[in-house]
């Protein structure tokens, strides 16, 4: 299993250029044609991480004024959340379809298709980084940036492994269950509201708080709000288990779409 | 195994489809172990050994296999059984245009293309210029893909693939659509392949294209290797596999050995390929062949219904002759005999020079519209008198009865009549026909006002 992982990974490393490529298109492919063409991808998170610091930090505190007059102003937090889950969620709407719209790739010639997941995982994170760009402001407009923010790299990195094995698990299932797309977003759906994004830090609900112990996505977001909301009591935890299960679930993927792939041309 | 002169070898290479009615399907049989599936054999037990530098040709018809043994040499697909060894960097077009975005130019289509097979940025950088030199597509090239025509789209699909400097290139049909030009310039470039000890295997349709440029060929039916060998001999088996093996299976059943052979034409009935293997079996390569050459590669094929028993060419006397003069009269007969009824009757005639053109033919069709209703056990003479316009040279003639229904074959003989045409003296040796030419110089005197118009 090593040295198919090993194999892989310099495969992969082989294929950087096309990686690259591959990414840049799919960014501008799907807004070919448009008035302001790829400006859409990265705009349109823009737009969104907005539309939440509106939300959150100016219509709900001044609707429930009397409220955020006691409790902090978290609204910097649930930004350092959503962006991570946006960029993930992106991934997972996309991940199903990698191999199954892409048949004629994977069948017809000597393609090196361990490419396209990985790529649809860049491709999805990338529109994201001007939000998360965005986010790191607003988080220093608020002051509640702190030395945490100096590991966003390493999230980064955690994030991007996570989100390719999920790609490349997703795309070598979907393969073989054609209602995995169904199933993922129905999963999105309830997800976002299964980790700690949209809650008050500073009021934990404490049933649901268990409950987000139960998902992995949860160590996610806390590492990203520790690392861009200056945190009172760091997760832990969360530090030590999301980067392994990050690195796992790569690792797991790559395995398993490995050992799929013989079997994907006679599947699609 | 160890020879380092083979780029391809399969041995018993096998695959089977497994056909399952619902996706879920799969997933509970291998959970529970019970079988859900049915399987499809689409390859069973080929054996093929392809050396370095080698053009091999693969025919068959749609659904004998052809796609699946390429994709599994290629590697996108797995094979059930045997083993499969290939060495080297392949390329293959298995499909035009894949990897081929509609809404990029060609230019950026090259890029991607060529990374798609393999090649790094800088590689297909430092071949652009003569991918798109070789494609022939300056003026477009920075135009859309989805504004390209189909063949086009093959030139670029192919100068790309071609670039990459394969030790194995595997063209599935994708030539077929370029124009006759074109298929040329591949064909240089796939012998210059050759020459720098490139494998290539090569699928088709068009016989035509196995015979020019493939050193070796082999027909795949049902999933076996039907026949391997010369490309040129394989070529005409497959021909006779398309159009009467499957009928003259039937044919075999009620055996007629009743050719006459005409002393002065070396024309013999041939045994269709495929008739002496009992009860669907395949044929062996050897046995297939021993027939053929004990009958000067001459191919005779047909469902057998009615049988050609005489026929050839007679001079004006009425006499068989090999020699005709140009310019006389002479008289192409064929006797038939029916042992069915035949209700769309089209026989006749073609003659072909020695490239194999068709320079003239004809049938009952043709000549009057209507096809004939032959009936059961009956005899039919079917002649054509002509006057031999043709030029000195030597000629075959074709001949055969076939279905005016999807053309389907009853017994046609190729070139099973050869001749030789002399005279007429004083044109070029190379004319092709005779024009019975009065010619003449005549000299007139020059008018003072020069040429004016009629």
């Amino acid at each position: 299993m090593v040295r198919k992982i090993a194999n892989f990974v310099r495969m992969l490393w082989t294929r950087r250029e096309l990686i690259a490529e591959m990414t840049r298109r799919q960014l501008r492919d799907e807004h070919m044609g448009q008035t302001i063409g790829a400006l859409w991808a990265f705009g349109q998170p823009l737009f969104l991480m907005i539309m939440y610091t509106v939300l959150f930090g100016y219509v709900y505190p001044a609707r429930f004024g009397h409220q955020a007059s006691i409790v902090q102003d978290y609204s910097a937090c649930i930004i350092a959340g959503i962006v991570p889950w946006l960029a993930f969620q992106n991934l997972l709407f996309r991940a199903p379809g990698i191999l199954v719209q892409q048949a004629n790739l994977v069948q017809q010639i000597v393609f090196p298709i361990e490419v396209l997941p990985i790529k649809t995982a860049v491709a999805s994170a990338l529109p994201y980084s001007v939000a998360l760009v965005f986010a790191i402001g607003y988080s220093a407009w608020h002051h509640d940036l702190s030395w945490w923010a100096l590991s966003i790299p390493w999230l980064i990195i955690c994030q991007l492994a996570a989100m390719a094995g999920v790609a490349f698990l997703l795309s070598a299932g979907a393969v073989f269950i054609k209602d995995m797309k169904e199933f993922v977003q129905i999963f999105t759906s309830v997800n976002l509201f299964a980790q700690p994004i949209l809650f008050n830090p500073f009021v934990p609900i404490r049933y649901l708080h268990t409950l987000f112990y139960f998902n992995p996505f949860s160590y996610l977001t806390w590492c990203w709000q520790d690392a861009l909301f200056h945190p009172a009591a760091p997760h832990a935890v969360a530090w030590v288990v999301f980067p392994l299960c990050s690195f796992g679930i790569l690792t797991l993927g790559c395995w398993v779409f490995e050992s799929a792939r013989t079997s994907f041309g006679d599947a699609l | 195994m160890n020879d380092a002169s083979i780029a391809i070898l399969t041995r018993n290479l096998g695959k089977v489809y497994r056909i399952y009615k619902n996706p879920i399907d799969a997933i509970k049989e291998s959970i529970t172990g019970r079988s859900r599936h049915i399987k499809r054999v689409a390859l069973d037990g080929v054996n093929l050994e392809v050396r370095r530098g080698e053009i091999v040709g693969v025919l068959g018809r749609n659904g004998a296999g052809k796609s699946t043994l390429l994709k599994l040499i290629a590697g996108t697909l797995e094979r059930t059984s045997g083993d499969l060894d290939v060495r080297g960097r392949i390329t293959a077009i298995l499909e035009l245009g894949t990897g081929f975005h509609p809404d990029y130019t060609g230019r950026e289509n090259i890029y991607m293309g060529g990374m798609c097979l393999g090649m790094s940025k800088r590689e297909v950088e430092s071949k652009l210029e003569s991918i798109i030199e070789f494609s022939e597509l300056h003026e477009v090239i920075d135009q859309p893909f989805k504004t390209y025509s189909t063949g086009m789209r093959a030139r670029l699909t192919f100068s790309v693939a071609i670039s990459v400097d394969p030790d194995i290139l595997i063209v599935d049909e994708a030539l077929s659509v370029g124009d006759a030009r074109f298929q040329q310039k591949c064909f240089s470039r796939m012998q210059q392949l050759r020459a720098k000890s490139t494998t290539v295997l090569l699928v088709s349709h068009d016989t035509n294209t196995i015979t020019t440029l493939c050193d070796r060929a082999m027909i795949l039916e049902d999933g076996h290797v039907y026949a391997e060998g010369d490309a040129k001999k394989i070529s005409m088996a497959y021909h006779n596999l398309l159009f009467g093996q499957k009928k003259a299976k039937n044919a075999a059943t009620t055996p007629s050995k009743n050719g006459i052979i005409r002393s002065g034409l070396s024309v013999q009935p041939v045994a269709d390929g495929g008739t002496d293997s009992p009860g669907g079996t395949l044929v062996g390569a050897e046995n297939f062949f021993d027939s053929e050459t004990l009958d000067d590669g001459k191919m005779r094929y047909g469902s057998g219904e009615a049988r050609l028993v005489d026929w050839g060419l007679l001079d004006e006397h009425g006499n068989h002759c090999g020699v005709v003069e140009s310019g006389r009269a002479c008289r192409l007969y064929m006797v038939l005999d029916c042992q069915q009824a035949v209700d769309d009757l089209s026989a006749g005639f073609a003659i072909k020079d020695r490239r194999g053109t068709v320079l003239w033919g004809i049938t009952n069709l043709a000549q009057n519209r209507v096809a004939h209703k032959a009936d059961a056990d009956s005899r039919l003479v079917i002649s054509a008198d002509c006057i031999m316009w043709l030029s000195a040279g030597y000629y075959f003639v074709t001949l055969g009865a076939a279905h005016v229904e999807e053309g389907k074959k009853i017994d046609f003989i190729e070139d099973a009549i050869e001749f030789k045409v002399i005279g007429p003296d004083g044109i070029f040796t190379n004319s092709v026909v005779n024009l019975q030419t009065a010619f003449s110089i005549e000299s007139k005197p020059a008018t003072a006002g020069g040429a004016t118009g009629p």
